[in-house]
């Protein structure tokens, strides 16, 4: 499993933040940032009221006590993860040495999407060519390869195979994950 | 090890009456008394085989009895000692002498040599716990354990992997270089690192000797510097001040 996947990973409640810059620094010193790529603390914006009577912007936290992380799955990323200062488990793992289970892209676009962020970096992680797979919409599980990028819109075509005919769907950043 | 049966209202009262400890992702912990504490399942469990029957450690927490939903197989809860420290995954405390550690790792080895069949599948540093009073390893959370042939070296190998890699945490950036500085704890690096890439199906044997050996080496080491180790703290690289 070589595939870079969104995990969750749950910390002691209070501690997101701290797990997130430690992480970070555990993949930078212990050479795995190959492996563990973004760390994130899903937080909104809220107005709440002041003491004066007005209103000021808050950061929330989304889910507290958990974090997102993107990571490949190799048992070493797993390790440095695990054993990261307050964290105290994934999601999704059963035990018995399986794997835990990764979010759905869906689930990670909505999240990151009300954070300004994208799963995809349109600009570093898509070229013409690449084989992708679309997740979402009628042509969900379909294969393919990109036939162009448009970077302002978002929108990328790929090329699959339908019927036996080469055509070309139209799909937001969303719909696609990297074969 | 006894069977109880128990139903959601005789549950709710034992969560009511009984004083809380902690909550995790997969259940909650609550005080029978001082001694023994109850870890009740968010969710009933029908598929853990909790079967440690006859199996007792002041250091590590077995099920003592187990709580099933009514007549049925599915498991609310189990009852085990209640052990103290604080987890390793908030790290050691800087006062706490190399020492102590040492002695401390010494005891656990040999608790978990005392059951050599006991595979401890969720041994990570957020399930060993040190206490700072007796000086001792404790390990939590037995539901993810179970039976396999001459696990004890296995679980062995992943606790050593864990403290180094405590003690690299300590070290922060600076320990490549002192690594790099000597071609022994750099092998025993390696093998650090070997456990790592396998260490969630653990099979091979490593060397049951690696963090004794990693620890004095890098005590030694940084000994050498003109830096007397004595402490955790003293692992911690020395800030430079702006003259």
């Amino acid at each position: 499993m070589d595939e870079k996947q969104w995990y969750v990973v749950n910390t002691y409640s209070g501690h997101e933040n701290k797990v997130k810059e430690k992480l970070e620094m555990r993949a930078n010193s212990m050479d795995m940032k190959d492996y563990i790529f973004r760390v994130i603390v899903p937080e909104e914006t809220v107005m709440v009221d002041d003491k004066k009577g007005g209103q000021k912007e808050k950061v929330k936290k989304l889910f507290p006590g958990y974090i997102l992380v993107e990571m490949i799955m190799s048992d070493e990323a797993w390790f440095i993860v695990r054993n990261t200062p307050g964290v105290t488990g994934f999601i999704g793992s059963s035990g018995k040495g399986a794997k835990p289970t990764p979010l759905q892209p869906y689930e990670v676009d909505n999240i990151l999407k009300n954070m300004g962020m994208a799963r995809i970096d349109i600009k570093k992680d898509l070229n013409v060519g690449d084989n992708v797979k679309i997740v979402d919409g009628p042509f969900a599980n379909m294969s393919g390869t990109i036939e162009s990028i448009d970077e302002e819109q978002k929108i990328i075509n790929v090329l699959v195979d339908l019927f036996g005919n080469e055509t070309s769907i139209e799909c937001e950043l969303s719909q696609i994950q990297k074969a | 090890m006894g069977r109880f049966s128990v139903d959601f209202q005789g549950i709710e009262e034992l969560k009511r009456e009984k004083e809380f400890l902690s909550s995790g992702k997969e259940g909650a912990c609550y005080f029978l008394d001082s001694k023994t504490i109850i870890k009740l399942f968010h969710i009933l469990r029908g598929n853990r085989k909790i079967n440690f029957k006859g199996y007792k450690s002041d250091n590590i927490a077995f099920p003592i009895d187990i709580y099933y939903y009514d007549d049925t197989n599915l498991i609310e809860g189990y009852t085990m000692n209640y052990l103290k420290g604080m987890s390793l995954s908030k790290g050691f405390d800087s006062s706490l002498l190399i020492d102590d550690l040492k002695n401390a790792y010494n005891k656990i080895r040999m608790e978990i040599e005392k059951y050599p069949n006991i595979y401890m599948d969720d041994l990570v540093s957020v399930n060993i716990l040190y206490d700072y009073n007796s000086n001792n390893f404790n390990i939590i959370d037995t539901s993810k354990w179970y039976k396999k042939k001459d696990a004890k070296l296995i679980n062995i190998s992943k606790l050593n992997a864990i403290l180094i890699d405590k003690l690299l945490d300590i070290l922060k950036n600076s320990y490549k270089e002192i690594i790099n500085e000597d071609s022994k704890l750099n092998l025993l690096y390696q093998e650090y690192n070997n456990i790592l890439m396998g260490f969630q199906y653990l099979e091979k044997v490593y060397n049951p000797e690696l963090f004794l050996e990693f620890v004095d080496r890098l005590v030694k080491i940084l000994n050498n510097r003109e830096k007397k180790v004595e402490t955790i703290g003293d692992l911690k690289p020395k800030v430079l001040k702006k003259p």
